[in-house]
């Protein structure tokens, strides 16, 4: 069990998403994991693809702007800048 | 139109006695007359709304049951028409939706300008919930733009939890026709996106990732949607103007 509360859980938490809210809208958006496997995305307890986690954090901003905000959930950084290293987690502070 | 307390602290009990008058049965009329006073209430108390409206699904379809104007009315039915806006939005997802100005809303592109045609500039939609499920919403307009403080919020949650309150009491029915349309809408929305994705994979020759960066890029930096978007880039595919809208220029 991952040890902390992370960033895309409190981001869940403060859209007032349910798991399966955001699974659906994730979905929605053309995401092809599992509601498990996304589940254990916010928990970090998997590490999505890239892409995967854009759709992710995307739902989420989607549901924030619906709300009147921005987009507070960061996005992965994109592969072909500079300072990305393989097999580090993305974005950085993306675990709380 | 019912008497409308002079304070929100007359309005309280008013509230309190909502609930049980509602369980009374007696096929809509309760009920609507119900609404019809916290509709009242709501455009009292709250400071930022010009005028209030309740919107329930009933008979398959969205309707407007309880209004405090003539203005009012024909919002509500600017969305019905359009099939969209934030009181189908919140009647549907069970979530509110807050536009602070319609000037810079993006969201719903065909109801928007006969929004401010009508002269109104923000609008607040609440859901209304019965058992655990969205009937319907509770809309907030104003002619003012940032019209809706935190504290109008507040206040607009109370009336909205107290009508769904009357809803779930008065034994509002309910089926399982709304998840499965959220679902169909879910289904239809991959569609879309992956038809854009295609549109740009043929036009860039980039695989299915990179055109999902590719239209993603664009919401990142605006209030676009995801979904609006790649409307955008299918219509651009066709030889007349979509309802959707006009297409931009895809040829980045």
């Amino acid at each position: 069990m991952s040890g902390g509360e992370t960033v895309l859980d409190r981001a869940r938490q403060s859209a007032g998403l349910s798991h399966g809210e955001l699974y659906l809208r994730y979905f929605e958006l053309g995401g092809m994991s599992s509601a498990f496997q996304v589940e254990a995305i916010v928990y970090d307890l998997a590490q999505p693809s890239p892409h995967d986690y854009d759709v992710l954090a995307h739902a989420l901003n989607e549901r924030f702007v619906e709300l009147g905000g921005d987009h507070p959930v960061p996005y992965a950084p994109d592969p072909s800048g500079p300072g990305e290293t393989p097999g580090s987690g993305y974005p950085s502070g993306v675990k709380g | 139109m019912p008497d409308v307390p002079s304070s929100a602290s007359d309005s309280d009990a008013v509230l309190m006695s909502l609930r049980q008058t509602a369980a009374v049965p007696d096929g809509h009329g309760v009920v609507d007359g119900a609404l019809r006073l916290v509709v009242a209430l709501a455009r009292a108390t709250v400071e930022g709304a010009d005028g209030v409206s309740v919107s329930l699904h009933r008979d398959g379809r969205l309707l407007t049951v309880a209004a405090t104007d003539r203005t009012v009315t024909a919002m509500d039915a600017g969305q019905y028409a359009t099939g969209e806006g934030p009181c189908l939005s919140a009647s549907t997802e069970g979530r509110w939706f807050l536009s602070p100005s319609l000037a810079d809303e993006q969201r719903w592109p065909e109801f928007v300008p006969r929004a401010r045609q009508l002269g109104i500039n923000s609008i607040l939609s609440c859901p209304l919930m019965a058992q655990e499920q969205p009937v319907g919403a509770l809309n907030l307009y104003s002619r003012r733009s940032g019209a809706f403080s935190d504290a109008d919020g507040r206040l607009a949650s109370l009336f909205a939890a107290e009508a769904s309150t009357v809803l779930s009491e008065a034994g509002v029915a309910l089926t399982d026709v709304r998840p499965a349309l959220r679902l169909t809408r879910a289904l239809l929305a991959r569609q879309v996106i992956a038809q854009a994705q295609g549109v740009i994979m043929e036009r860039q020759g980039i695989d299915p990732e990179a055109a999902y960066d590719h239209l993603l890029d664009v919401c990142r930096t605006t209030h676009l949607t995801l979904l609006r978007r790649a409307e955008q880039v299918v219509a651009t595919t066709q030889g007349r103007r979509t309802p959707v809208g006009p297409a931009p220029d895809e040829a980045a």
